[in-house]
């Protein structure tokens, strides 16, 4: 009977194992053996060892995609994870017109990542309506795409717009779902609106925490579509993360063997991020 | 009676089917990749429409992209076994794309010629020299090109200049500045209301070469020198890209803050008329807004020695996959389309480089069309080499940082470590 039951076991999730294996597997370990090859697509891939790995620590263009990724990364998920945490907890105060602002709110997270990054490349346009409303306060027009100290900043400015709708939800749900008694007793214990957040927000939170920092830091780290669209990596390389990179190496240059070892390179961080921020939110603390 | 009138239905029944079947065979469809520019999206449809005609069994589809986006999707579409069979190719890429066996070699019957010299003697000295490698042609010119300086007639008017008068075209690139400041205008606030003169910016690297790979010559600067190493950062190219393409920064003329970027119409400031002079080829002015489409000048570039001329001179091809499999088809049809130079003027200014396409009616029609074709003849195209786009990429990179406050020299040696690093993985 046993038996019988995981045989129905094994058939039902065959098809979800068979699409992981065929969709998420067997490209990552492609990827993982291409990176030790020379491969430009057209001819087949030529075994060349480690040097791609090796040659990582000479590429000026990779070791300066790391620094603008991880500036990228740290100027988005931090600014956003605080405001959404805020937004989700005053949203959950909120009782008739909560559902009107969480439609509102989660409006940008929903339209397609190319229109919402035309719109915004047309709005930090030299003459586009920013420029225009900084003009009219008597501010000079700043050169948001084509300047180097700018452009970083405008694709962080973006994605705070675009990231936090998202989190904000997630934050939200997770409001929701606290017990009501335990504020009660904090508030007839006079314990203040600090103490509260810090001694009973804080903790209870702490498992959609987690999930909105990893879920943050692996979207940050995996963001392409933006800065694809409004500076392609550009000024000077300024906003080419890891991962237009990998794009024009491996598309531009049809170098897929040193496009596969920074696509590893970039998974390998991700992992690592996200388990060291799993371990030191949680794992550590429970321990 | 009976039987062989059921004979003769089975019988003519299946002749039909028969040359169904034949026609079916015998049907060919071609794919036709391009960059995107809809006057000649629009006039490639109208000739592929009478090439149909006139071969029933030949149909199109065409696809086009913007200049960057089609060099990546054309080439994961080759490595996926789907290339398309007739291709848009710049000739800087020829080099590579041979090397990885993407390109079929001319079909001369098939286009109805004996042999290359044949075939080049249809067309302008030295049209075919970037289309082919190791004397092998591997495409035909749907744009031979150079570039040229147009000036905005109304902008100078108000400015009090007749730019018609030859005698006021700048020489020099010190004229050009001087005119821009001339020509440029500003509000009460000093912010520009129209530049005088500016470079392309935030645009992929092909574009920045067209414009800065002439002043390079002029200056004597190698990309490469003679052993395949990086020479970017010579005294020369310094000194062509110091007292070029920096200056326009550094006098206040320009530069990327004051420039719109916008790919599908890279220039879209002159077409706005925000803009009074900027360089460009003959296929721009189906791009001008209405204001500006009947009021320009086209004139040569500036030299750094107008008594020794040098230029661009550039090739955006068409032709054939070697993965296609109706190859003989798609090169006649690449031959017919192509030799319609007075069409391709007309309709999208491209000059398909046949010989005297200058004489035509066409070009006669054409502003500054005895310009293109004198410029030509000064012009050299770019370096070759099988790594060009990250070459190209690096330099641009340059271009970029030197244009916000590093020096040139650190830039363009940056660029050159980068190019040599590049060359050093092939």
């Amino acid at each position: 009977m046993v038996k019988s039951r995981k045989n129905w076991a094994l058939i039902f999730i065959a098809p979800s194992l068979l699409y992981l294996a065929l969709f998420q597997l067997y490209p990552v370990l492609y990827a993982v053996y291409i990176s030790f090859h020379k491969y430009d697509l057209m001819s087949p891939p030529q075994f060349v060892g480690i040097s791609n790995y090796i040659r990582l620590a000479s590429d000026e263009q990779f070791l300066r995609s790391l620094w603008v990724t991880a500036f990228y990364v740290f100027w988005t998920i931090v600014p956003v994870i605080g405001l959404s945490f805020i937004l989700g907890g005053l949203l959950s105060t909120l009782n008739r017109s909560r559902g009107v602002w969480r439609v509102l709110l989660y409006l940008p997270s929903i339209l397609p990542f190319v229109s919402v990054a035309l719109v915004w490349k047309i709005m930090f346009n030299q003459r586009g309506p920013i420029n225009d409303a900084l003009n009219t306060v008597g501010v000079a027009s700043i050169p948001w795409l084509t300047n180097s100290a700018y452009a970083p900043w405008a694709l962080i400015f973006m994605s705070w717009w675009h990231a936090t709708s998202y989190y904000t939800i997630i934050f939200l749900a997770g409001f929701l779902t606290l017990p009501r008694d335990c504020f009660e007793a904090a508030r007839l214990d006079g314990a203040g609106l600090l103490q509260t957040i810090r001694h009973i927000t804080i903790p209870l939170m702490k498992p959609t925490i987690v999930l909105v920092v990893v879920l943050a830091t692996v979207n940050g780290l995996k963001a392409f579509v933006f800065q694809q669209v409004l500076t392609d990596g550009g000024p000077a390389n300024a906003t080419q993360i890891l991962t237009i990179l990998i794009y024009k190496t491996a598309f531009s240059y049809l170098d897929m063997g040193r496009a596969s070892t920074y696509s590893i390179v970039l998974f390998g961080g991700i992992m690592a991020l996200g388990l060291i921020q799993i371990w030191l939110i949680s794992g550590r603390r429970d321990a | 009676m009976r039987s062989l009138k059921a004979r003769n239905w089975v019988f003519a029944a299946s002749l039909a089917a028969l040359g169904l079947s034949s026609s079916l065979a015998n049907a060919v469809e071609l794919k036709i990749w391009h960059h995107t520019y809809p006057p000649a999206e629009e006039f490639i449809k109208k000739k592929a429409a009478e090439y149909t005609k006139l071969h029933p069994d030949v149909t199109f589809q065409f696809q086009s992209d913007p200049h960057g986006d089609y060099e990546v999707k054309l080439l994961a579409a080759i490595a996926a076994g789907e290339a398309p069979d007739l291709i848009n190719v710049l000739d800087y890429l020829y080099p590579k794309f041979v090397s990885k066996g993407i390109l079929a070699e001319a079909d001369l019957p098939a286009m109805g010629v004996k042999s290359n010299e044949e075939l080049e003697a249809l067309y302008s000295p030295g049209a075919l020299k970037g289309l082919m490698i190791d004397n092998k042609i591997y495409g035909l010119p749907e744009e031979l090109n150079t570039f040229a300086l147009f000036m905005n007639k109304e902008h100078f008017a108000e400015a009090g200049i007749d730019i018609t008068d030859k005698a006021n075209w700048p020489k020099t690139w010190d004229d050009l500045f001087v005119l821009a400041k001339k020509v440029q205008k500003k509000d009460e606030a000093g912010n520009f209301e129209r530049l005088g003169f500016n470079w392309v910016w935030g645009l992929d690297g092909f574009w920045y070469a067209m414009e800065y790979w002439p002043i390079l010559n002029q200056y004597g600067c190698k990309v490469l020198d003679d052993a395949g190493k990086a020479a970017i950062n010579s005294p020369e190219c310094v000194a062509a890209f110091t007292d070029t393409w920096q200056r326009v920064v550094t006098d206040g003329i320009g530069g990327p803050d004051y420039a719109t970027v916008n790919p599908v119409n890279a220039l879209q400031d002159f077409s706005d008329g925000r803009q009074s002079m900027m360089m460009a080829g003959i296929w721009s002015p189906p791009l001008f807004g209405e204001d500006v489409k009947q009021n320009y000048v086209v004139a040569p570039i500036p030299q750094k020695d107008p008594a020794n001329p040098k230029t661009l001179l550039y090739n955006y091809s068409m032709t054939v996959t070697a993965a296609s499999k109706n190859q003989p088809e798609a090169w006649n049809f690449l031959r017919f389309l192509t030799s319609d130079g007075d069409g391709y003027l007309r309709n999208t200014g491209y000059v398909t480089g046949l010989k005297d396409w200058e004489k035509s009616d066409a070009a006669k029609d054409t502003i500054g069309a005895e310009i293109f074709a004198d410029q030509l003849q000064y012009g050299s195209y770019y370096w070759r080499s099988l790594t060009w786009n990250e070459e190209g990429k690096a330099i641009k990179d340059a271009i970029e940082q030197f244009a916000q406050g590093t020096s040139v020299q650190e830039a363009l040696d940056q660029a050159a470590k980068q190019i040599d690093f590049v060359r050093s993985q092939q």
